[in-house]
């Protein structure tokens, strides 16, 4: 399915003195068709820009981006199907119509583009019926995107995507925008179509009751590394690498303490700066992405020696 | 509250006017009263009367014929060369702005060129070199006149193309080309057209300037800026030869200002009135 093979991003700007950012680094990471994968961690993570790098709107630096064992890096190169595999809906519902087309324009669109559904009929009887399963009115079709709720849009923005077929959906904190009721439908959708569909989901967000409710695995970000993953089940119960646990009391709204500022120390653990038992190897030594139980990977030097000692 | 309810009355103006002018174009050859080309030497300098409204002029045509045929000229001029700045500035903009960096900074670079230089100036060069006729006076105005309207689009296609409509249209499969045309020029034609009539008024104006300057049309074609040139001989002995061309070159630039104001509020709202004030 979709596999991240030591994907980095790293973003570079200005022009005499060069700032680098670097966004994602080294991840590795499957995920599997059919199944929901929660992809959490604070706000600068690295989790949107690990999503883009998924849909193919930006290029690794450093590593590969794998479909079904292809190379995702150039869209071109790929026939229609793979590249049209993987799609996205995105936290900002308002943005993602055009203002000046009307939704049956927007929606037909891409049908139209790839010739798709060639027939006039075909293409409105698909659509009716994607529709029906986002619970849209077909009324909606004649409307311009400012006449539409931010829910009603995130709804047609699902519809859009779905009626490209895509195996994998990359959903990019898709309520953040929306009110609490609204958040719970769209979740609910989500669920649905991901059960009636039997589409992959890669749920991006950081908003733990919702990923927990939905995913079957999650992976933990930080500081563009990923540190930890497992099945939802075990890291709720058993979280090992300790900005894990610290990301699960915040969630559970327990006092944590203040995380020191990210020492961009590209040698040692990302963590080393805020981890309140680091030793010395934590700071000299990036700690890999290791297995401790099976489908359980955590990166931190003390759960590895905990493990073999 | 006031403030509004006069851009609706000029706006209202201005369609009338435009209505008006663009009618005296079409139905010219009926409107005139006598033969706009017809010299009657007897009849020079005759002060404005019944047979002839506007009077005559040095060579004893009728000024008011040359001058509805003249709107023509003036017209016709204006439309074509705005249309063509239209045209060649949008496609330079969108392909600058949406092109890769390369092409993006060598055309900016080029139009920051054209830009340092004196642009009325550089345009009286230009038909200067070339010469008289119709379709030079066109190049001459054309040469520097897209560049604003490349500038415009290019500006807002760089600020369009973050926006997350073009960029789920990528993930969705859309080519460059057709994001391009289909995405991002309809949402750059509001401010396009607001300057299209803005700059209407200015280049019936450059086109008068030319005439005056003698870098026009052939003399005896009637057009307001030449008869303005021979009218300002006459100052004092028979003003009535400069005062009408001149009004009818101030009705009709007023005429495109207004209008473009109009649109401006009319089509953008907030957002336009930045651009262009």
């Amino acid at each position: 399915m979709l596999e991240f093979r030591n994907v980095s991003k790293v973003f570079r700007q200005g022009w005499l003195k060069k700032t680098e950012i670097v966004a994602v680094k080294e991840v590795s990471l499957l995920i599997k068709p059919g199944k929901i994968f929660g992809l959490m961690g604070e706000s600068g993570s690295g989790k949107s820009t690990l999503g883009k790098l998924a849909l193919g709107l930006l290029t690794p630096s450093a590593g590969e981006v794998l479909w079904e064992g292809r190379l995702r890096t150039n869209l071109r190169s790929l026939p229609k199907e793979a590249r049209l595999a993987i799609q996205g809906i995105s936290q900002n519902p308002y943005g993602v119509f055009n203002p000046r087309h009307r939704i049956g324009y927007a929606l037909a669109e891409p049908l139209i583009y790839h010739g798709l559904l060639k027939n006039e009929q075909e293409r409105l009887l698909r659509i009716r019926e994607i529709l029906e399963l986002v619970n849209m009115e077909e009324d909606c079709l004649r409307k311009y995107p400012s006449q539409l709720s931010g829910g009603q849009l995130q709804r047609l923005a699902l519809a859009r995507i779905l009626l490209m077929n895509p195996k994998l959906i990359v959903a990019d904190e898709p309520t953040t925008m929306l009110d609490l009721t609204t958040q719970a439908q769209i979740i609910h959708l989500l669920k649905r179509i991901h059960e009636k569909k039997g589409v992959a989901i890669l749920f991006i967000s950081h908003d733990l009751p919702v990923v927990t409710a939905l995913a079957q695995r999650i992976g933990i970000m930080y500081g563009g590394r990923l540190v930890e993953v497992g099945s939802t089940q075990e890291i709720l119960t058993n979280p090992l690498h300790p900005y894990t646990q610290l990301f699960l009391a915040a969630a559970r709204e327990e006092v944590v303490p203040e995380l020191q500022s990210n020492t961009n120390n590209s040698k040692g653990c990302i963590y080393y700066g805020s981890c309140y038992q680091s030793q010395e190897l934590c700071a000299v030594k990036t700690p890999e992405l290791i297995p401790v139980k099976r489908e359980h990977l955590v990166a931190c030097h003390l759960v590895n020696a905990a493990k073999n000692g | 509250m006031g403030d509004a309810i006069m851009k609706r009355i000029s706006f209202i103006l201005a369609i009338v006017l435009l209505i008006f002018l663009l009618g005296v174009a079409l139905l010219a050859p009926w409107l005139t009263l006598h033969d706009p080309y017809e010299q009657n030497l007897d009849n020079r300098f005759a002060k404005p009367s019944r047979t002839y409204w506007f009077g005559t002029d040095d060579l004893g045509r009728c000024i008011y014929s040359r001058i509805i045929l003249g709107t023509r000229t003036s017209l016709f001029i204006g439309i074509v060369v705005v249309s063509l700045n239209t045209l060649i500035g949008t496609l330079v903009g969108l392909v600058s702005g949406f092109g890769p960096k390369v092409v993006d900074s060598i055309v900016m670079g080029f139009i920051d060129v054209l830009l340092a230089l004196p642009g009325p100036i550089l345009t009286l060069a230009v038909a200067g070199i070339l010469g008289h006729g119709l379709l030079k006076m066109i190049i001459a105005l054309t040469f520097l006149g897209w560049v604003s309207y490349a500038r415009i689009v290019r500006g807002m296609v760089l600020s369009l193309k973050e926006r997350e409509f073009v960029e789920s249209a990528r993930t969705l499969g859309l080519g460059s080309f057709h994001i391009l045309f289909k995405h991002l020029l309809p949402n750059c034609l509001g401010p396009v057209i607001v300057l299209s009539s803005m700059e209407m008024g200015g280049i019936i104006m450059m086109v008068a300037g030319l005439s005056f300057l003698g870098l026009g049309l052939q003399d005896s074609y009637p057009e307001w800026g030449a008869m303005l040139d021979q009218g300002k001989d006459y100052l004092r002995t028979a003003p009535h030869l400069a005062i009408f061309p001149g009004l009818a070159i101030m009705v009709t630039v007023l005429t495109f200002n207004l209008l473009g104001d109009g649109l401006r509020d009319l089509l953008q709202g907030e957002e336009a009135t930045r651009l262009f004030k």
